[in-house]
């Protein structure tokens, strides 16, 4: 079971050069929501792993944080014209 | 009738980790930005519903199952709607998408398909 913790890890690590090196802003966005659910998934693994249910809240208040996040910045970025 | 269960978390664990290895691949190699939403979607739903109904296998009828249910039920519910967030955006900025059947059409003018001979 730890083992998929360290792989998902490594591909976290491996989608962090679409963040850090895309061509808009678009491709980071992209890139960030996706490591934001390969950490959620993470936190479900070591939550089943060690049986502590508390890491599971932090998912669940993670991925709606997240989400907010997400939307505003969308709307931030989506008006027309804007560069 | 227990290792059964077991063999089978296993299973879609491990299936949802490929997944998310193979699509972070994806992300890392296509082109373009709705290329990469297209691979991102496949993180976003496919890796991610895949772990937990492998977890839900794996815990039986518990106060973690339901913990996992609701978060299921949460990321199918939203992912999808911040993806099309995305792709609006990425959209209303004027990003034209790079397919290579559209290189007629007399609307975009500024397009250079990849994929023609030259």
């Amino acid at each position: 079971m730890i083992i998929f913790i360290y792989l998902l890890i490594g591909v976290a690590i491996f989608t962090l050069y679409r963040l850090i090196k895309g061509p808009t802003l678009q491709d980071a966005l992209v890139a960030l929501n996706s490591i934001s659910i390969i950490f959620i998934c993470i936190l479900v693994l070591y939550s089943i792993q060690t049986g502590n249910p508390f890491f599971l809240d932090i998912a669940i208040s993670f991925l709606l944080l997240d989400f907010v996040g997400m939307i505003a910045f969308t709307k931030y970025l989506g008006r027309e014209g804007s560069r | 009738m227990m290792i059964v269960i077991h063999i089978l978390s296993l299973i879609f664990i491990s299936l949802g980790c490929g997944v998310m290895a193979i699509a972070a691949l994806g992300l890392y190699r296509f082109p373009d930005v709705y290329m990469r939403l297209h691979a991102s979607t496949k993180i976003n739903t496919g890796g991610a519903m895949s772990i937990f109904l492998g977890l839900m296998l794996r815990t039986g009828f518990d106060i973690l199952m339901v913990k996992i249910f609701v978060l299921m039920i949460l990321v199918f519910i939203l992912t999808p709607v911040v993806s099309h967030a995305i792709a609006r955006s990425a959209h209303l900025q004027g990003k034209i998408p790079l397919v290579p059947f559209l290189s007629h059409c007399k609307e975009i003018k500024s397009f250079e398909n990849p994929w023609r001979k030259k």
